[in-house]
């Protein structure tokens, strides 16, 4: 705008000033038209209103103990014995790392065994096979404070056939979250 | 010993008081027979339970029998009561060596027989534990979840005694009659409870750690050994029986479990899987002095000491089955009791020495039997549900 202002001051100027010089018959001075504004035919466009998108957070939030406890992946074990299989490790892993992720989550973890043996020493062995997973996640650098063991040895069955395809899910160390 | 018996005699001549008398003739006789301690002779006309009509014993035909001792049984039933009379004869003096009269509680009827067969065991063999009356306990899921219950030692009466919602396990019932320890969860925890069976009186004994299980008592009562995680590791306890003196007797990185006390309160035997697998160990009850009992069989679980501590049973792994085995720990002689019929566990010795009680899932579940101690006469004593560690106890 200005620099229109300017520009019509300029020829103003030019014209009165060969006017004076030439000393021509005096002439309406021509103005030229104004600039017109252009208006496009465009609409206004607002911003989409956004999605309410909950963080991680607030997922954790809303979860319950029983959704939680679906995190964990339980270890198998071999019968009669309570060390971690190596096939176990990456399940051990996986706890590990939700553990490391939401520190609030505190977990029990239950040693359980097949039929086989007596129930009296079961109950030792399932302990063993808590302590194992528990010393694991241990030195995965989760905090022993947040874990709590417990043996239900022969007591609490996941499945109840007498052969391999029952006992094999029966020797576990099952992960319960008990607080978040 | 020969021993004899009357006929049970109908103190009244109607329908309740013949019943009556049915029950102490059979009650009588299942126990002398039990005992496998006696050579038992009926009378004659033992089935018609004759009215009693005065004293009419043939002690000349019993004699010729070559019977030392009879008994003669009267009872009677008046309303809710009863009235057992009991009366023990030497057959060649003819004297009167015990005569016993109760008059109680219907209920108790079957009770009334144990006493007096108790008193016949008393005068012919002197034996004073009172075997008739002693009570098993053991854990049943037969309303749902495990809980304990108690019945009498030939099954009869079973009865439930604990009332927790989630699981009660390991009973062990103490020598004075009055107390049980079992393990009970609560919360994310097993803990020790002491149990006072007449007032419902619970005492905590240990629940630090996840696991406090397997409890037993010391035969005078005065202590429990246990295992505990309290330390961490499953470790060997023992405490005393009012909740005192907590002591810590094993430190070992490897699985101790079922700690049973000796008779003579000195020695604990108990399995450790130290070697590798489970084998059964002893040591003094201090800890120290430890040595390893059974050497042969990848598995030898579950001790438990005859009353006079000459002899242990244990549960050996033989294949695909578990069987109870008995070691005499001064000559080391093994035999076998059970034979290959699935998982025979949780051997148990009766108060008298004579019998094992123990539980077995040959039948498909498992239930308490009882079998003398010599692996005979095994019969089954519970049926509902599925039926474990049985702890056999004389109750004064």
């Amino acid at each position: 705008m200005k620099a229109n202002r300017m520009l019509i001051l300029l020829v103003c100027l030019f014209l009165a000033c060969s006017f004076a010089c030439k000393k021509k018959p005096p002439v309406e001075p021509v103005q030229p038209p104004p600039p017109i504004e252009k208006v496009e035919p465009v609409e206004e466009v607002s911003a989409p209103p956004e999605e309410r998108i909950l963080t991680e957070e607030q997922i954790f939030a809303s979860t319950d103990l029983e959704a939680v406890t679906k995190e964990f992946k339980d270890v198998f074990y071999d019968f009669d014995k309570y060390n971690v299989r190596e096939d176990q490790v990456a399940n051990l892993e996986n706890d590990a790392q939700y553990l490391n992720k939401w520190k609030s989550v505190r977990i029990l973890i239950e040693g359980h065994c097949d039929e086989r043996g007596t129930n009296e020493y079961n109950m030792a062995l399932g302990l063993r096979r808590a302590t194992a997973a528990r010393d694991y996640l241990l030195s995965l650098g989760i905090d022993a404070s947040r874990i709590e063991t417990i043996s239900y040895g022969e007591e609490r069955p996941f499945a109840t056939g007498h052969d391999e395809d029952s006992w094999w899910q029966n020797r576990r160390a099952h992960f319960v979250a008990i607080a978040k | 010993m020969v021993i004899g018996l009357e006929n049970v005699y109908r103190m009244a001549d109607d329908e309740s008081t013949r019943e009556i008398a049915e029950v102490v003739y059979d009650v009588l006789k299942s126990d002398l027979k039990f005992s496998r301690l006696f050579n038992i002779v009926e009378s004659k006309n033992y089935m018609e339970l004759p009215v009693y009509r005065g004293e009419d014993v043939d002690l000349i035909g019993w004699k010729q029998k070559k019977v030392d001792f009879i008994v003669l049984m009267k009872a009677m039933a008046q309303g809710s009561e009863i009235t057992v009379e009991g009366r023990l004869l030497d057959v060649r003096t003819g004297d009167l060596l015990r005569g016993k009269r109760y008059s109680w509680d219907k209920k108790y009827l079957r009770q009334t027989v144990h006493r007096f067969a108790n008193e016949i065991l008393e005068v012919t063999w002197g034996i004073k534990v009172p075997l008739f009356t002693s009570k098993i306990a053991f854990t049943s899921d037969r309303d749902g979840n495990k809980e304990i219950y108690l019945m009498d030692y030939d099954g009869y009466d079973q009865r439930r005694i604990t009332d927790n919602s989630i699981l009660d396990l390991f009973p062990a019932l103490g020598p004075d009659g009055e107390h049980i320890v079992f393990s009970t969860v609560r919360g994310t925890k097993a803990v020790l409870l002491l149990y006072n069976m007449f007032t419902g009186e619970k005492i905590t004994l240990s629940d630090a750690g996840g696991l406090n299980a397997l409890p037993a008592w010391s035969l005078d009562g005065q202590k429990i050994t246990f295992i505990s995680s309290r330390d961490g590791n499953s470790e060997i306890y023992t405490i005393n029986s009012d909740g005192t003196g907590l002591k810590r007797i094993t430190f070992s990185p490897s699985i101790e479990a079922s700690p049973a006390w000796s008779p003579t309160g000195r020695q604990i035997a108990f399995t450790s899987d130290r070697s590798g697998r489970p084998q059964i160990y002893i040591m003094d009850a201090e800890g120290t002095n430890i040595r390893r009992l059974t050497f042969f069989g990848e598995y030898n679980e579950s001790p438990a000491f005859s009353p006079d501590g000459s002899m242990l049973t244990f549960v050996q792994r033989t294949g695909i089955n578990f069987d109870i085995y008995r070691l005499d720990l001064q000559s080391q002689e093994i035999i076998k009791l059970t034979e290959n019929q699935r998982s025979n566990e949780s051997s148990r010795w009766s108060p008298d020495g004579l019998h094992i009680v123990f539980s077995s899932n040959r039948t498909g579940s498992y239930q308490i039997y009882v079998m003398d101690s010599d692996g005979l006469n095994q019969r089954q004593l519970t049926f509902k549900g599925n039926n474990t560690n049985p702890s056999w106890q004389a109750l004064q």
